[in-house]
This record gives C-alpha cells, structure tokens and sequence, in this order.
C-alpha cells in the first residue's frame, strides 16, 4: 500500500496539469471560434497578439513552378523567393531566431482539396483557385486574413494590388454551409496570379495550309468554328471537367450571349451589367443545361483530335495541333518557345502562333492564397504566414515571380510596370543607353517593312516631340561609316517620357485599369499607356477584330477584353451531376466493327475451347475403352 | 542406423539462445506490408462501394453502375482492348518465344534480352516515346484512337506475354514431339495435340500478366489515344479526382472481382497441368 500511495503526489500533479492544459486549450478554441465567426474583433486580436518570437517554420502549398527559384543558367540570378523571404524576416523581424519555409507543391485544385480533406497535412498557407476558395469557404474551413492583415499594419496587398482584378475577386462570393451567411472571397484571400481561358493556335498550320491565316484568325474569336468542318483534326481540349464545359455552354447560349452583347455595344447597358449578365448565364449547370451541353460537346467531340491537360502545350509548339483551349500563361509559354524554336529554324512565321479570347465572353480565373483553419498553427506561424503575404505582395518582389513564372501576377506598382514596359512597350526599343563604366552602348533592334534597321532620327516619323533633339539627352544615330554621331549629350538613361516617338501605326494599349492607384513615382494615365504593334493587329475583310492577340495580349488583355470575362463559380450541389455528364462526355464511340470484332472472337474461342474439351473428352473415353478391352 | 542417429544428436550441446528465433520470423516484414497496402485497401474498397455520401451502407454504387450505359460502355470497351491486345500479343508472341527457345537459332540468350529490354524502362517515358514515334507515322490517336492504343499496349505487354512463353518453351519434352512425328501426326495434330498442351501453362500466365493490367492501364491509353478512348483506369481516376469515392469504389471492386475470376481459371489449368512448366 504504502509504494502506491507514493504515487499519490504525482497523480496529484498530473491531474491538475492535464485539467490547467485541458481548461487552456478550451479557452484558446474558443478564442479562434470568435475570431472565426461573422465578426473578427480587432482590438480582442491585438490583445492577444503576443509578440511572436523563436523558431518557426512556414508550411506552404502551391502549385508547381508558380514561385520565383534561382536559376542561374537562364538569367534569375537572385536567390529563391522563399529564401529571401526567410532573410527578409531575420532582418526586420529579429525576435523571430530562426525562419524555415516548408514547400510543398502539388498539380490540380482536387488534389489539393482531397490532400486537406483527409485531414492528415497541415499547411499554413494554400494557394487554390476561385472556384476551390468558394469550395472551402463553404465548408467554413478558413481563416479570414484580411481583418487580420489590417490589425497588424501589413498594407502591400490593399496598396499594390490592382484594384480591378482585387475587387473581381473580393466580389466573388460563397455561403458558409455551417454559419448560413453569403460570405466574399475578399476577406479569406489574397490574389497571386490571375488568367484567362482562351484559344491558342497556329494560323498557318500545315493542315489548315488551304486557308487564309488572316481568315482563321478572324474565325478563332468565335467559339462555333472549332465545330466547323473546316478545323477538323487539329483541335485539343482540355481534358479537365470545367474548362471543357465552358466552351460547351458558351456555344449552347450564343444566341443569349449575342443578345447581352448587342445591348452593351447600343449602350443600353452598362460594362458591370454586361459582365453581370453574362456570368449568370455562363454560370448554368442545372439539368437541363447539362443536357444541352452534352449534345454540343459531343458533336464537337467527333471534330477534334483529342484531350489533353499538359501536352498542349508542347503539341502546338511541335505541330501535332494546331488549336488548343488554353490558359492564358500556358499561352505565352507557347508562343515563347515558339518563337524561339522558329528563330533558331530561320523560318519567319507571317503571324506566328496567336491567342484568342472569343468575343461572345470568356473564362477569367484567380489563384489566391488563403489560410485553411489548422489546430497546429501557432500564433507565430500565422503571423510569419500573414508577412509572407506581406512579402509577395511587395511589387519588386511580384515582379520577379510575373518574370519567372509568366503568368500575371494580381500585384500593380511600379517595378511591375517597369518590367511589362521592358517587356512589351514597343518604345523600349528605342531606348538605349551609353554605360560610362564600360565605355558601351546598348542600343535598339527595330525594323522598318524593308528589314532594315531604323534608329530613333530626326524626321517626319514622329508625331509628337518636335523639340526631340533639345529635349532628349540621349539621341544618336548611325553615320555611314558606322560609326555613332551623337546628337546630344551622352551618360543619361532615357526614360518613356523623355521619348514621345509614336509611330502612328502602333496601337494604343491603355493598362490604366490594371495599374490605376498602385503607382508611386510612375504616373497614372500617363505611364500605363503602352504603345504595340502587335496587340491586336488583325483584320480580315475590312473587319477588325478585338479577340486576338500575341504575348502582351495573353498576358494584359486589354479592359474591353476583361469586361466579356466571366469568373465560373463552384458547381456547389451540381458538382456530382457535372461529373457525370463529363463521364457521358468520356464514354467511348462505339463503332459497329467493334462489336462484330467482339463477337466474333468471342464465338471463335468458346468454339476453340469447348472443342478442345469435347476432343479431349471423346479421346479419353476411347482410352478408357480401350484400356477395359486390354484387360 | 541407430549409432548414426546418436552421432547426430551428439554436438547438440545447450547453447543459450539470446534472441528467440524462428524461420517464420522472416515472413513478418511481407506480412506487414501485405495487411498494410493489400488487406486494408482491399476492405476500404469494399465499405466504400457498399456506402453512400454519409458512410451509411448502400446499393447506390452498385446500382449506379449496373443502371448506367456509359459505364457499361467502358467497360466493354475495356475488356475489348484488352482482349485484342493480348490475342495480338499471343499471337506475336507464342511463335516468337518458340523460335527463340529453338537453340539452334538463338545462339545465345542476347536476343532474348532484346526483347525483354523494354520492360527495364519505365512505361510512360516509353508511352510518350511511343507517342511520338507514332504521330511521325501519321497513326496518332487523333485520327485512329484504336490503333494507336492497340499499338501501345501491345508494345508495353509484348515482353509479358514472351518471357513467361519463353520459360515455358524452353523445357518443351521434345522426345514427345519427335514421337509424334514418328507415329504419323502432321505438323499441325502435333501442334495442337503436343505442343499447345505442353506450352498451356506458359499461355496461362501470359494471359494472366497481359488481360487484367491492359484493362487497368490509364497512362497508354489516355496518352495515345489523346483522351478519345476511356477505360475503367481512366474512370475510377476521374471519379476519386473528383470526390466521388464510392463510385470509383464500386469500379475498383469491379476489377477485383475480375481479378477473381481469372485467378479461379489460371488455378483450375494449373491443375490440369502435369509437367509442370513453370510460369515464372
């Protein structure tokens, strides 16, 4: 007796141990539960913000190549992103000993959703898409991080994040299955990168040799003509449920869409009613519409060459396709490596491969990075996560992710205005500048229609800056002995402004709406006017045409453009009805020589067999037979 | 006899054993494994075909799939391909094997290797091979789905269905088929009489290793058809990728029972067979 009541003093002390944690713990969900609920109390949270502090580690979920790494061979010389993030937080941050990110990735939004489904991997940071944030929303499994990034003070996102594409993606909203209330993506997530589903193709592919490339151009900014027995053989699809489906139902309700679209273009309705009215019918997905989307994607099913998700994409490039639905990112990759392969060819394409958004309205999608609701998380690891946020949504530091990746980041500001002027504003090719250290001068490639080399030069090609040679430090030009003549006085950087050299022939391409309100020492208005020449050039028949376009375009499409675009929502009850007309849509066309095929193998062999056995039979009652005689 | 049994016992001395071992012990590491990655899939595969949505035991996927055309349809179209293919298979491969058992025209072993090397490579890098290979030809899955699929399977099950076939051949009773020779059969009694029996098990096997992975197999056919032909892989993937866990299970049960029945058959033929030939 005496040896357990020893025990008694420890049984004691665990007791009251295992009940202060249990009373904690208690009081600590409660706190994530009001914070969690409709209402975020601002001041409650600061109270209890301690400041965080020691080791921590960051677990991230993204997608594949979809943040900036360092890779010397190709020109990112700077670090990963996520180490500097880890040095940025040692710097300003030092009551944090030591930062480690965790990154894991992974290929599809279901994978993603099945992996947090389960319950077993815990991450603090998520990156879905819209339609996957609508899914968790509804399923009350996020923390809302805006209120929290406004009580801690981390203002990047709502100061550099174009207001245009931010607000698209607060508007989108979701009810909570387990509160009731119709909650918007805007308080759960913060916006990273953001596209287009469109149209790529190749104008002049060797299948199509018999038509006009000027004419398929004009035709891929409809949807009906990858129906048309004209394209034949060189379409892809996508091989993913919802991309499919778009395409399905933006040509089942053409008719609508066209009504919506003649009403905006006579200006009875406005862009936001427009864009409005759309979304509501391409948003369908009840029984009946199924149905009719159906019949549409499986008569387009016997006109295309296949399926795909990741093939497109070399496929186009290599001249297996000629058409393929695709994202707008995935385009420019595309058309890149198109280029490139061309150049090295020393075939110069007429058009080269284009990228269309059809004008009967489109898909736009967002990814975002959110926060699903974690018991493991520390204070400190939500916080390292919301400064994370912070980190990327720094301009300097989204535009080497738009740089690495491709695809268009949701951040404005100026060093990403800076890169897409470096990018795609035709005038950077006229800039050029004398390095005093080196002793070099850079200088521009542009060509005239004759192929020949046109430097920036004092005659009646410009319109504006009549005063160019005063007012330009920089300008110089070739003399016949090769040799530069400078014209003004040397080592100054010229800036867009200094230039107004406009080629009346360029197209205007105003980026205002993406850039408006998120530019510091650039202008709004007045630097975010980009000047192209290959935005969107195409005409056919005297028509022109405002859906397709190259690299610049896939990547900042142009307002109008964005106005047709709709965002898909989460089929929400329909999602298991849209999977089984998708497996309609798979099921194979079975033709007649299939089954007569079948059938008649299938009668050869049972015959083969059932005469085997008969012979064996019979020959085995012979021996016995003859077995009985012998005895 | 009993002097040599003491000699036996004799250095039987008691040694002290510090860890109590069995040769049975060795099977725990494959019993571990098997109850990990076999049993118990097996039986989450079953209570999630026999439930619904909330966990509750039904008929639903059952029904479901029994009800539906379209999966009916693939899986006629599955036990389709795969019948083709291990008929071509069969039919390429059974000659091939028995030429190369022949000693007299393979010399040595390196033509075999030949023909096996394609399995040492991992079969989706040679599906994407495959498929371009094929898109040269102009036979590619978006003008003939069939064929190039047909092409693909064959291709990856080809050294399946030859090496089992190749084992067998090998130990082919020769004596057997010279007697039957001598007692007046003509080339094709013998064959159907000595040389197919004889060769059973091997085409067992070969059955076995080619029929049920075919119908299984999603990256070939996805891959060279370009998405046009669908088999049950294909669908119980599309299905656990989008939430719907009893469906999918039900179609992987499907399979199982597949599995099952080929089994009972391969079992019965073993039975039959006297010599032995082993199917490796």
């Amino acid at each position: 007796m005496k040896k357990y009541l020893a025990f008694a003093p420890f049984l004691l002390l665990t007791c009251t141990f295992s009940l202060s944690f249990k009373s904690g713990f208690l009081t600590s969900i409660e706190g994530v539960n009001a914070t969690d609920g409709t209402l975020f109390d601002e001041i409650q949270y600061l109270e209890d913000f301690q400041n965080p502090q020691g080791s921590q580690t960051l677990r991230l979920l993204n997608w594949e190549d979809y943040i900036y790494l360092n890779d010397e061979e190709n020109g990112y010389t700077s670090e990963d992103l996520v180490v500097q993030f880890e040095n940025y937080v040692k710097e300003n941050y030092p009551q944090f000993s030591e930062v480690s990110v965790v990154y894991s990735t992974t290929d599809t939004n279901e994978t993603m959703l099945n992996e947090l489904a389960t319950g077993k991997a815990h991450y603090d940071l998520i990156c879905p898409s819209d339609y996957g944030i609508q899914r968790l929303m509804r399923e009350n499994s996020l923390v809302k991080i805006k209120p929290r990034m406004e009580a801690l003070g981390l203002d990047n996102y709502s100061k550099y994040g174009s207001k245009r594409m931010t607000s698209a993606l607060n508007e989108i909203s979701a009810i909570n299955d387990v509160t009731g209330e119709m909650e918007y993506l805007g308080e759960y997530t913060v916006g990273y990168m953001w596209g287009t589903l469109g149209i790529i193709f190749n104008p002049e592919y060797d299948l199509y040799s018999d038509i006009d490339p000027y004419e398929m151009i004009y035709d891929m900014s409809d949807y009906s003509n990858l129906w048309s027995d004209k394209y034949y053989g060189g379409i892809s699809l996508k091989d993913s449920i919802r991309d499919t489906y778009f395409v399905g139902l933006a040509e089942t309700y053409k008719e609508e869409l066209l009504e919506q679209l003649e009403l905006y273009h006579s200006s009875q309705i406005d862009a936001d009613t427009y864009n409005e009215n759309i979304s509501v019918i391409l948003n369908r997905c009840d029984d009946e519409t199924l149905n009719l989307v159906k019949e549409e994607l499986l008569n387009l099913k016997n006109n295309i060459f296949g399926l795909e998700v990741d093939s497109g994409k070399q496929d186009i490039v290599t001249g297996t396709i000629g058409i393929n639905l695709a994202w707008s990112g995935d385009s420019v990759y595309s058309m890149d490596l198109a280029d490139e392969y061309n150049e090295n060819q020393g075939y110069e394409p007429e058009v080269g491969l284009c990228y269309s958004v059809p004008y009967t309205g489109a898909n736009i999608w967002f990814d975002g990075w959110c926060m699903p609701k974690d018991d493991t998380r520390s204070q400190a690891q939500e916080y390292l996560a919301l400064l994370f946020l912070d980190f990327i949504s720094d301009p300097v530091n989204a535009s080497q992710n738009t740089d690495y990746i491709g695809y268009t980041s949701f951040i404005g500001g100026d060093a990403i205005l800076d890169l897409m002027k470096d990018w795609y504003d035709i005038r950077t090719n006229y800039i050029y500048y004398y390095n005093e250290e080196t002793d070099e001068y850079y200088d521009v490639y542009y060509y005239d229609e004759n192929d020949e080399q046109i430097y920036v030069w004092y005659d009646d090609f410009h319109k504006e800056g009549e005063n160019l040679l005063e007012n330009n430090p920089l300008l110089y030009y070739e003399d016949e002995d090769g040799e530069h003549e400078y014209l003004t006085e040397e080592g100054k950087q010229a800036t867009y402004n200094d230039y107004l050299v406009i080629d009346p022939e360029w197209e205007v391409v105003d980026l205002s709406y993406f850039f408006n309100d998120t530019l510091e020492e650039y202008e709004n208005n007045v630097d975010t006017i980009f000047y192209s020449d290959c935005y969107l050039p195409f005409e056919y028949n005297g028509e022109e045409n405002f859906c397709v376009g190259r690299q610049f375009f896939c990547q900042f499409p142009d307002e109008e453009t964005i106005n047709r675009c709709v965002i898909m929502a989460d089929f929400g009850d329909q999602n298991d009805a849209v999977r089984i007309m998708w497996e309609d849509f798979k099921a194979n066309d079975i033709q007649p020589w299939v089954i007569v095929l079948f059938v008649i193998e299938i009668v050869l062999l049972v015959g083969f067999i059932l005469f085997l056995i008969i012979r064996n039979n019979i020959s085995h009652h012979l021996r016995k037979a003859r077995r009985k005689q012998n005895k | 006899m009993k002097s040599n049994d003491l000699a036996l016992r004799a250095p039987k001395t008691k040694k002290p054993h510090l860890v109590l071992f069995k040769r049975k012990y060795l099977c725990i590491p494959y019993t571990v494994f098997l109850v990990l990655f076999i049993i118990i899939p097996i039986i989450l595969i079953v209570y999630y075909a026999f439930s619904d949505d909330t966990g509750a035991f039904s008929f639903d996927a059952l029904v479901g799939f029994f009800t539906t055309w379209t999966k009916i349809n693939v899986l006629f179209i599955s036990i389709f391909i795969a019948l083709q293919t291990t008929l071509i298979c069969l039919l390429i491969g059974y000659p091939l094997a028995y030429f190369l058992a022949d000693k007299k025209v393979n010399k040595n072993v390196v033509l075999v290797t030949l023909f096996i090397a394609p399995m040492w490579i991992n079969f989706v890098l040679r599906t994407g091979a495959t498929r371009d290979l094929l898109t040269w030809m102009n036979i590619n899955g978006g003008n003939y789905p069939y064929l190039a699929t047909l092409i693909g399977m064959v291709y990856n099950y080809l050294p399946f269905v030859i090496l089992p076939l190749y084992t067998t051949m090998l130990k082919l009773d020769k004596s057997q088929i010279e007697a039957s020779y001598d007692l007046g059969a003509n080339p094709f009694q013998t064959f159907i009489k000595n040389i197919l029996p004889q060769s059973l098990p091997g085409i067992v096997s070969a059955i076995t290793m080619t029929f049920m992975p075919t119908m299984s197999s999603y990256v070939i056919s996805d891959t060279l058809s370009e998405g046009k032909i669908t088999l049950l892989g294909n669908y119980i993937y599309l299905d656990f990728s989008n939430t719907a866990w009893n469906d999918g299970s039900f179609m992987a049960l499907i399979m199982l029972v597949i599995v099952g029945i080929s089994m009972l058959f391969t079992k019965n033929n073993e039975k039959v067979d006297s010599k032995g030939g082993a199917s490796w």
